[in-house]
């Protein structure tokens, strides 16, 4: 027979289990894992020999952080938003292991109708709607690390401002996803070399 | 009295016109099956009309209670301020809902822009109605 103690210390472990997983607990605002992206990463010369280091990027010696934010920001870019948190100055470089946090921008409707598609039965209809990305990077341990979250705004035509869409009814993943898979391209054609 | 009653229902008139104009615009869509505001609007719209309004409907009834000013003798001359205070509302308030439906013929203005662009030219104009209304109704019954 379980002691009461015992019981009280599984029912906690219990509840405890969807938050260290890392679990969505605030719908609003979608966490997407600890890091969305770890991505090793090596300098020029290193390896075995003439062959390539296999499932590293190669990163300028001594730049990672440089790198890690040049892609970031190139990726963001691509899908037409600015960083408004830090500030960011000529050289776009965002330091590590500092937030930021992009501005809202309207989701082409093609998207929006592949999100439903995909993320059924979570729809997004009724309004236009945006998406602003926040986040972190990280470049120690010879790793590229991004952490990502991303938060849904609808408004009217008419409207003048976004407001936060706080009903569970879009998946984070999939505009998380759409900011992993052009982060990745950057650091793998080198464009965020410099 | 006839006239006070008359310009205090073409206040209220508008300002009743102006909340379906705006309402109107809650209830169109986009070819794209958008709506043109969504209900988060409606409380910064409403305020807004608030502002508009509420000055110049807020003196008038407050004058219908109080009188500071004194009575005309001239019984023509106050026929004539009562023509001009009518005529002077009519022309502010249809003004005015021109200005607030303007987005449903040309929807690419957002609608806090459109009802901040009214106050202005609202608050720009208030001196055509705000002294002969006040005037007109702040006088005491001679």
């Amino acid at each position: 027979m379980m002691r009461r103690r015992d019981a009280f210390a599984w029912m906690y472990s219990l509840t405890a289990l969807p938050y260290l997983a890392g679990c969505e607990t605030n719908p609003a605002r979608k966490d997407n894992s600890s890091w969305l992206i770890e991505q090793p990463f090596h300098y020029p010369m290193a390896g075995v020999g003439g062959g390539a280091v296999l499932g590293s990027v190669e990163v300028p010696d001594r730049s990672e952080a440089a790198f890690a934010s040049r892609a970031l920001v190139m990726a963001l870019q691509d899908l037409q938003h600015s960083i408004v948190l830090p500030v960011v100055g000529l050289d776009a470089t965002i330091p590590a292991n500092t937030p930021w946090k992009t501005d809202i921008v309207a989701i082409a409707p093609a998207v929006i109708e592949e999100h439903n598609r995909s993320s059924a039965p979570l729809t997004l209809r009724g309004a236009q709607f945006g998406v602003l990305y926040s986040g972190l990077h990280d470049s120690r341990d010879r790793q590229l690390r991004y952490r990502v979250a991303t938060q849904v705004f609808q408004r009217g035509a008419m409207s003048g401002q976004w407001a936060a869409l706080n009903d569970p009814q879009y998946s984070g993943q999939f505009f998380a996803e759409r900011l992993r898979v052009r982060i990745v391209e950057r650091m793998k054609s080198g464009a965020a070399r410099g | 009295m006839k006239s006070r009653l008359a310009i205090t229902i073409i206040w209220l008139a508008g300002l009743a016109l102006a909340v379906i104009v705006v309402e109107a615009y809650f209830a169109r869509h986009t070819a794209e099956g958008i709506p043109w505001l969504l209900p988060e609007d409606r409380p910064p719209a409403y305020k807004m009309l608030a502002t508009i309004y509420g000055g110049a409907i807020g003196a008038m009834l407050a004058c219908w209670f109080s009188k500071p000013f004194p009575p005309l003798r001239q019984k023509t001359r106050l026929k004539q301020i009562a023509a001009l205070a009518v005529g002077l509302t009519v022309a502010y308030n249809l003004l005015l809902l021109f200005l607030l439906a303007q987005g449903h013929w040309a929807p690419e203005n957002s609608l806090p822009d459109l009802l901040a662009r009214t106050r202005t030219i609202a608050g720009t104009l208030a001196f055509l109605v705000i002294p002969v209304n006040a005037a007109y109704f702040g006088m005491k019954p001679a």
